[in-house]
């Protein structure tokens, strides 16, 4: 039951994909097939509740096979439009350059680090004290009372979901996505985190791709997958990993866009920022970060200023959809949390530059990833500045680290200590911009010359 | 002076060496070309980097070796344990529900079983009293158990739709008074009941009424 439950997932994916445009590579399509699919059914669940109709399986099937037959006529469109698709993603025309030892090696390791992982992520059931109490313990009361809004861990007295920085009013993906594969019979709900991790793997290589050589893309990719406490937290319930497929993937087909101004990247941007938004409510940054982008094109005139607002809605859809949600079901997570003010607070900002300062070049936590892109930052400032080599991604990415700081310090922590959250909370939260470093430290203009000049010289005749 | 016109005949221009390298794809076997000197010297650099990376960055070699290896094989020593387990049953529902005990067993240890022992001995609708933390944590020769316990969602994960309701919640609980069984622990909570107990165990799960035994 379950394999059906995943596989109408993939193909709402698919379906999704395809009404966008049939020009995506077959490594995007399988790989961002999962992440969409999930996606669009959590949010057709939190449909069903609203409209009284109950998150059932039965429900869930019904809607989702009514989604997919609306989204499979829009691609049926697109089909017309490109009758040579079938013949274009059949495995006969599929190449592969000859495949070099360094990408064999990587490749392989690759493969047999993420098996591992994924193994050992899908075999055990949630265990991290966050889900334990939190969202895999949402998940499984949704799937068995057939509610989020009117769900007895959140309505009954027993229990202070509703309290400061309560549950209750977090982003609803993880908890959603849980309750899903519980509602088609799983016993445990961390095949999602498992898919969800893979799946950003194949999107963050098809990316690389698009940009740089397949040596390139699978050295950075595996690169990025090690880095420690992410890969340690992709085998969790949490939903800092499940956050950062969707921000990263969202924020860099933006910049992709950016620099090749292909629509299909822009819309594919908009609706996996969305689906970001409606993971964690600091998803806004992303959406944020990405609009500016999209405003930048707007003001230079490379866009029309219907496709500008279509995506900057879009990519704030989450956070808006959710927060109406909350609104018209009165729940509440205890006092407001976000100061609306700017305001200054001397002991506030070096606290956290003391912590943040300390947690940023932790190798511990994040490999090599933090070093290396400072130094190619360095490295590349003349490139950056002269040539304007990658200024979108640079731009986005120290963009959003910037803004999330900007949020921290605006929270008022009133459930628990600016150090505590800086030390053990905001250290997850920083996966996020782990890949977009990876990204930058692969395709700078340094590394990309290095690259070209070893791929000319593996296969110069 | 108007210079004169050359009379020499234009002699045709050389075609001009291209600047950038042709890159083609070698021809030849595709084992052939993973022998070539610069494939080999390119896949010994890359060894040696990540050997490095390894041996001096202690954070790749904890994932390699305990993260990933450690992790897998951890996962394969309980797969045994419940195949040990399952062996001779027969029913699926039976053989899922205990790979997932075992795997709990695994991962959380004794709060788990305490709790498993408490949801095999209460009907789903139960509610339950548990002890006030100084007793859920208090250190004895013959069991320990960890902070978590004391939070209610995080106990109330492995007994969902039991509910539960701590012995400090006195008067601001609803679900307090409605309490029909207890967890007992260290020997706390037998003055909640209204018989006495045939036994009197240090960590047991009993009905709080008379009425409820069967």
């Amino acid at each position: 039951m379950i394999i059906l439950g995943i596989t109408l997932t993939i193909l709402i994916g698919l379906a999704v994909m395809l009404a966008i445009s049939t020009r995506f590579t077959l490594l995007e399509y399988l790989s961002l097939a999962f992440p969409l699919g999930m996606g669009l059914q959590t949010f057709l669940m939190s449909l069903l509740d609203w409209s009284n109709i109950g998150i059932t399986l039965g429900g869930t099937i019904l809607i989702s096979l009514v989604a997919l037959i609306g989204i499979l006529f829009l691609a049926y469109r697109n089909f017309k439009k490109d009758p040579n698709f079938l013949s274009r993603i059949n495995l006969k025309n599929f190449k592969l350059p000859k495949p070099n030892l360094v990408w064999i090696i990587f490749t392989f390791l690759l493969i047999w680090f993420e098996s591992m992982n994924f193994y050992k992520t899908a075999f055990f059931p949630s265990f991290d004290t966050d889900s334990i109490r939190g969202y895999n313990f949402v998940g499984m009361a949704i799937a068995a009372e057939g509610t989020l809004k009117g769900l007895s861990l959140f309505t009954s007295p027993n229990y202070n979901f509703q309290a400061d920085a309560g549950l209750a009013a977090y982003t609803p993906f993880a908890q959603l996505s849980y309750a899903y594969v519980y509602l088609f019979g799983a016993m445990a709900s961390k095949i999602v985190n498992a898919m969800m991790y893979l799946s950003f793997l194949g999107i963050f290589y098809a990316l690389l791709k698009r940009v740089t050589t397949h040596t390139a893309a699978v050295i950075f990719t595996l690169m990025m997958m090690i880095t420690p406490e992410m890969l340690a937290f992709s085998a969790l319930s949490g939903i800092n990993v499940l956050h950062t497929v969707y921000a990263c993937s969202g924020l860099l087909f933006a910049v992709l866009w950016f620099n090749t101004k292909d629509q299909k990247l822009l819309v594919i941007s908009a609706i996996l920022l969305s689906m970001n938004c409606f993971t964690r409510n600091e998803g806004i940054v992303f959406s944020a970060m990405a609009s500016l982008l999209v405003l930048f094109r707007f003001f230079k005139k490379d866009l029309d200023w219907k496709k500008a607002l279509m995506f900057i809605v879009t990519a704030f859809f989450g956070f808006i959809y959710w927060t109406l949600f909350l609104k018209a079901n009165h729940i509440h997570s205890g006092s407001d949390l976000i100061i609306t003010k700017l305001f200054w607070d001397g002991d506030k900002i070096s606290t956290m530059y003391r912590e943040l300062s300390q947690l940023y070049f932790n190798s511990q936590y994040y490999g090599i990833g933090v070093m290396v892109f400072a130094l190619m930052l360095l490295l590349n400032l003349w490139n950056l500045f002269r040539k304007g080599d990658q200024v979108a991604l640079v731009v986005a990415t120290l963009g959003v680290m910037v803004l999330y700081t900007l949020i921290i310090y605006q929270i008022n922590f009133v459930w628990d200590s600016i150090e505590n959250v800086l030390r053990y909370s905001y250290k997850r939260f920083f996966f996020s911009f782990i890949p977009m470093m990876w990204f930058y430290i692969a395709t700078n203009g340094i590394t990309m010359w290095a690259t070209k000049k070893t791929d000319d010289l593996l296969y110069k005749k | 002076m108007k210079p004169k016109p050359s009379t020499k005949k234009a002699t045709p221009l050389k075609p001009k060496q291209q600047t950038t390298p042709e890159i083609k794809v070698v021809s030849g076997s595709w084992f052939s070309f993973l022998f070539k000197p610069y494939n080999l010297l390119f896949g010994f650099i890359a060894l040696m980097v990540l050997a490095g990376l390894n041996k001096n960055v202690p954070a790749y070699n904890w994932v390699y070796n305990s993260l990933l290896k450690d992790g897998y094989n951890y996962c394969g020593m309980v797969q045994k344990e419940i195949d040990n387990r399952t062996r001779g049953i027969s029913d699926p529902a039976v053989k899922r529900q205990i790979a997932y005990d075992t795997k709990y067993e695994a991962k959380v240890g004794t709060e788990f079983l305490v709790l498993k022992e408490i949801r095999d001995h209460t009907p789903p609708n139960a509610i339950i009293l548990f002890p006030p933390p100084l007793v859920l944590t208090q250190k004895t020769t013959y069991l320990t158990l960890r902070y978590e316990i004391g939070m209610k969602p995080w106990a109330s994960h492995f007994l969902y739709p039991r509910t539960i309701v701590y012995e400090q919640e006195k008067g601001k609980n609803p679900f307090y008074d409605k309490a029909q069984y207890i967890f007992i622990l260290h020997g706390w909570g037998f003055d909640h009941l209204d018989y006495e107990p045939q036994q009197r165990n240090l960590i047991d799960i009993l009905p709080i009424h008379k009425s409820q035994i069967r």
